[in-house]
């Protein structure tokens, strides 16, 4: 999958005849690729334009500008100029989970309505077909067959994602957006989830794109990180490497913050205040308002997404990436 | 311990919802004490119980269903009087001048918990004007000056806003300044950053901690996050299924963790510098109507042995380290 340049502009309305007065610049212009089987993390603070980014992807909100291209059997497809109809068919390629079981289940429907339903939609299999795969499914995502016929209130949070789990592996999807899919669990049924993920992937060779704003959780789940803040990408490297050498003083910030699990430890606040409103991004560097290292040339000069000479496959979005000494994680 | 240090001394708690499908033992037998200017920490899962216990000690546990079916929270005052919280009306004028003048707590959803009709300002004075018998001017002065004190900048300009207006780092910062406007000799904390991002909490923890230090309040933190716990706390406790399963020093604790389901959430958490598979607990927190009759966590336990599933573990005593489970036990109370 290739998306380049895309951005998703929210209009916002003002006045008697909802005349649009400014745009709410959610994702503004960002590039990236995911391979076959690959799996990507996508990390940043709320307000970042990550969960706008996901659903852009699978086309729940449609894009303002850019493409997104889809490898479909060899051909790429850009699925910002098929027409819905077309959608349809594409659609069963991904998924997608959300982070609220909660109200992405629906109440009133049972499990194997809800599990069977997009086999339904798009006509795969006979109704008896389509019960015994759903059983299949969810004995292989640790839920009981015999529970088919409960509706989602009956369940635990941890139990309501392994449904949504089931609903997204029905149809045999290539790749699947994952929105915050465990911040909303406790942290033993979260290990369960993740662990969970991880099998599926390599039983289904899944691709996924798994957003959280936790780097910590990111980390078990990808291959490549990619950081977000305020629509842009300021950062794409290897997991393993983004942790022992960020390169964008953003990055630095959110190692930072994680928490380190030892008595009487305390975590470095480096990044100050809120993050700024997206309808009115800082000019230049979208971090100048918040970043320690901020230099003249960022408050004018918009830094470009480039590649690091010594890594394949890593980008930053940062004037002084060659000069700044960042922390890694400690 | 000192006597005299304490500032709620919680005996033998419990808290049990009488519900139509039966009864929920919500809280079930819980002691702890909270000295002067310390911080406790209490982690568990949902469902554990831990909020519940939090709540009632301002009495604001659900009702009536939610019942205190015995114990005592003794809360201490300036004069050296013991009041027992858990034998007060619920309405009562005792517990009413306890709730925001000596007990103030924080929710973890702030817009939740401040009224979006009101501004901050108007939030902030209802609460002054409750506890101190002061005319509005003075009031909004010290509203100002308690927004000041959780580093809101412009304070003046903010109390007009709604909050609505604010982001939820903001939110959280003023639930603390109304929190902390009539200076409570205790903060409760339930999961005050959990709705927030890493990077604001990191700054809410902090803010929390330097305020305790300046005011010299004790404060009781609710969450499910170990780090949290590990960055705030002097003191903790575990909680599962409504009881506590080991209470240690939070330096003692991190250290050598000793019951199996402490162990087990120390280990869930994702780590960096680690490879491989999470290791997680196995299953979920047992139905609440059904509880073993052993030890709540046998049926999750990985080193569960026969006497388990017979017998409810007392405590045992490790130095200074109590942990509930039979693996500790030396042949004691078998």
């Amino acid at each position: 999958m290739e998306v380049k340049g895309l951005k998703k502009y929210f209009p916002i309305r003002k006045g008697f005849f909802n005349k649009i007065v400014s745009f709410n610049k959610s994702v503004n212009g960002v590039d990236f690729n995911i391979k076959k089987g690959e799996s990507v993390g996508l990390v940043g603070e709320s307000g970042s334009g990550k969960t706008t980014l996901g659903r852009c992807i699978v086309r729940l909100y449609e894009s303002t500008e850019g493409s997104i291209k889809f490898n479909i059997n060899g051909q790429m497809i850009d699925l910002t100029k098929v027409s819905q109809r077309e959608m349809k068919s594409i659609r069963k390629h991904f998924q997608m989970l959300f982070q609220d079981v909660y109200s992405s289940l629906d109440s009133r429907m049972r499990v194997v309505d809800i599990v069977t339903e997009p086999m339904a939609i798009h006509k795969i299999g006979t109704q008896k077909e389509r019960i015994d795969r759903a059983k299949e499914l969810m004995e292989s995502v640790g839920l009981s067959a015999n529970d088919i016929r409960k509706y989602p209130h009956q369940f635990s949070g941890g139990q309501r994602q392994r449904i949504g789990i089931t609903r997204a592996l029905s149809i045999n999807p290539d790749f699947i957006v994952c929105d915050e899919p465990v911040s909303a669990l406790d942290v033993s049924v979260q290990a369960q989830i993740l662990n969970l993920l991880l099998d599926l992937r390599n039983e289904f060779n899944l691709s996924y794109l798994f957003i959280a704003h936790d780097l910590g959780v990111v980390k078990y789940m990808s291959d490549r990180i990619i950081v977000m803040y305020l629509g842009k990408i300021v950062e794409i490297a290897s997991s393993e490497d983004i942790y022992e050498n960020p390169r964008h003083p953003y990055t630095e910030a959110l190692l930072a913050a994680i928490s380190k699990y030892k008595a009487g430890s305390s975590r470095d606040i480096l990044l100050k205040g809120n993050i700024p409103d997206p309808s009115n991004p800082p000019s230049g560097c979208v971090l100048q308002t918040r970043c320690a290292y901020v230099k003249d040339l960022c408050k004018e000069v918009i830094p470009d997404l480039e590649p690091i000479t010594e890594k394949p496959n890593a980008f930053v979005a940062c004037h002084f990436h060659k000069e700044l000494n960042l922390n890694c994680y400690s | 311990m000192e006597e005299n240090n304490v500032l709620v001394d919680v005996r033998d708690l419990a808290v049990y919802f009488h519900i139509e499908q039966g009864i929920v033992k919500a809280v079930d037998g819980v002691n702890f004490k909270i000295e002067k200017g310390k911080s406790l920490g209490v982690v568990g899962e949902s469902g554990c119980g831990k909020t519940i216990t939090a709540l009632s000690l301002l009495l604001l546990h659900p009702q009536p269903e939610g019942r205190i079916e015995k114990g005592n929270i003794f809360f201490y005052s300036d004069s050296g009087d013991r009041i027992d919280i858990a034998k007060l009306g619920i309405n009562s004028k005792q517990i009413r001048q306890r709730r925001g003048n000596d007990i103030a707590m924080i929710f973890q959803e702030p817009m939740m918990s401040l009224n979006p009709v009101l501004n901050i300002g108007q939030q902030l004075m209802e609460t002054i004007r409750l506890h101190q018998k002061v005319d509005k001017k003075t009031a909004n002065k010290i509203a100002v000056e308690a927004l000041e004190r959780v580093r809101i900048s412009a304070p003046e300009r903010r109390m007009k806003e709604y909050p609505f207006q604010l982001s939820g780092g903001m939110r959280q910062r003023v639930m603390i300044a109304i929190a902390l406007s009539c200076n409570p000799k205790l903060l409760i904390a339930d999961e005050p950053t959990t709705a927030l991002d890493v990077t604001i909490e990191a700054e809410i923890l902090k803010l929390i901690t330097d305020l305790q230090k300046e005011l010299g309040m004790s404060m009781m933190m609710i969450t499910h996050d170990l780090g949290v716990i590990g960055e705030m706390t002097d003191d903790v406790v575990v909680m599962y299924v409504g009881k506590i399963v080991e209470k240690a020093s939070t330096k003692r604790l991190f250290d050598e963790p000793l019951h199996p389901y402490t162990k087990a959430l120390f280990k869930s958490r994702p780590e960096i510098r680690t490879q491989g598979r999470l290791s997680s607990i196995k299953g979920s927190v047992p139905n609440p109507y059904m509880q073993p009759k052993g030890c709540s966590f046998e049926p999750r336990c990985e080193v569960a042995m026969d006497i388990c599933k017979k017998k409810a573990p007392g405590f045992f005593d490790l130095g200074e380290h109590l942990v509930s489970c039979w693996k500790y036990s030396d042949g004691e109370g078998l």
